[in-house]
């Protein structure tokens, strides 16, 4: 009989740990430098490679980790697949990569709504630390955060802006669990040097 | 006979405790739950926070197989909060949904002080004005029993998000 797995790539932001599909995960390098002021402001235009400017996006800032700085040094910068291009997470570690049965991911509750449901539509019943680990949508993240003008909506949460934003949010996140649950690795991966990282 | 005895004293039995509020007309108010809703309480659990949420969802908890939000019923209904003790308990609540027609229960923990004190139905109490309640159509009715207030909320609408919809519809108005 064929298990039903799914890889996830299991990282810290702040005092949570976050996983994530592993098939959005382009690349893992570490966080560059001499960024500070501009990350602080949650995302920035970076000449990543050659021929590709990418977003970055702090996500310890973005999460309201109030012990978050600006400061990128030993961080990592996840580079994951969103559906127009490629945009840099940072993060505070990357742990692993995990196989965890599908019956081990539940959906997070409806109670939860707008953002916190499109942002994390999924949780992983494998504790870390006695804490259940929240399963993100990159995409829904990146949707949100673009449409932020000020650091200070992000942590308010029922900025009007968010909460329009939790609309239209609402309806994305039924494709966000499908992709996340059904979905086989569909993106390309560019998988390079990650065994070192992690 | 004798379970449908033991089902009979089920539903005749209430569980009431201290709404962590200021008296209310010089009475303290308590939350009134049925005993069929409550399905476990507990002295501690670790809670993952879950960014974006709204300050009353405290987080999320696994209790048994389950993934359980863990909830502020006070801030939820809008209400001052008064009580900062550390003795508290989390209590586990059931609540029916209906999935493509079939009868089911989502759970809810919340945090909660003791003492518990049990009552049989029936309770011999008066409805009550729920003015006082910022978020009022969350709750299914107040009652004035032995100079205090009973409280009986609205799960399935919390449950819902209805509380987000009201409030939206508030700000937007």
């Amino acid at each position: 009989m064929m298990q039903k797995m799914k890889e996830l790539l299991l990282f810290q932001v702040g005092e949570l740990q976050v996983g994530m599909d592993l098939s959005f995960v382009r690349s893992i390098q570490d966080a560059p430098n001499n960024t500070s002021k501009q990350i602080e402001k949650h995302n920035r235009f970076a000449p990543l490679t050659a021929d590709h400017d990418i977003s970055i996006y702090n996500l310890s800032a973005i999460l309201g980790n109030e012990n978050s700085s600006g400061n990128t040094e030993n961080k990592k910068l996840i580079v994951v697949n969103t559906k127009d291009r490629p945009v840099g997470l940072i993060v505070e570690r990357v742990h692993r990569v995990i196989k965890a049965d599908i019956d081990m991911i539940e959906p997070l509750s409806p109670i939860f709504r707008g953002p916190a449901l499109s942002c994390f539509p999924m949780v992983l019943k494998h504790k870390h630390e006695g804490r259940l680990i929240l399963l993100m949508s990159p995409q829904s993240l990146v949707n949100i955060v673009r449409r932020m003008q000020k650091p200070q909506d992000l942590r308010d949460g029922l900025d009007s802006k968010i909460r329009d934003e939790s609309r239209s949010e609402i309806k994305s996140a039924d494709t966000v669990i499908a992709e996340m649950i059904m979905n086989s690795r569909q993106n390309v991966m560019e998988w390079e040097g990650n065994q070192s990282i992690i | 006979m004798q379970e449908i005895n033991h089902t009979t004293a089920l539903i005749q039995k209430v569980l009431i405790f201290a709404v962590r509020t200021p008296d209310v007309a010089d009475r303290q108010v308590y939350f009134l739950f049925s005993i069929r809703q409550m399905e476990d309480i507990l002295l501690e659990t670790l809670v993952t926070p879950v960014p974006f949420s709204r300050s009353y969802l405290k987080g999320i908890t696994q209790w048994q197989d389950k993934v359980v939000p863990v909830i502020s019923l006070e801030e939820c209904l809008g209400l001052e909060s008064s009580n900062h003790r550390k003795d508290t308990r989390l209590i586990v609540l059931r609540i029916p949904t209906k999935d493509a027609g079939q009868l089911s229960y989502c759970r809810i923990m919340m945090q909660v002080v003791p003492p518990f004190r049990m009552l049989s139905l029936p309770i011999d109490c008066d409805p009550v004005s729920d003015e006082w309640i910022p978020e009022r159509h969350l709750v299914r009715g107040v009652y004035e029993w032995e100079n205090k207030f009973l409280l009986v909320v609205h799960m399935e609408k919390i449950l819902g998000g209805v509380i987000a919809d009201s409030r939206e519809n508030k700000m937007a108005s």
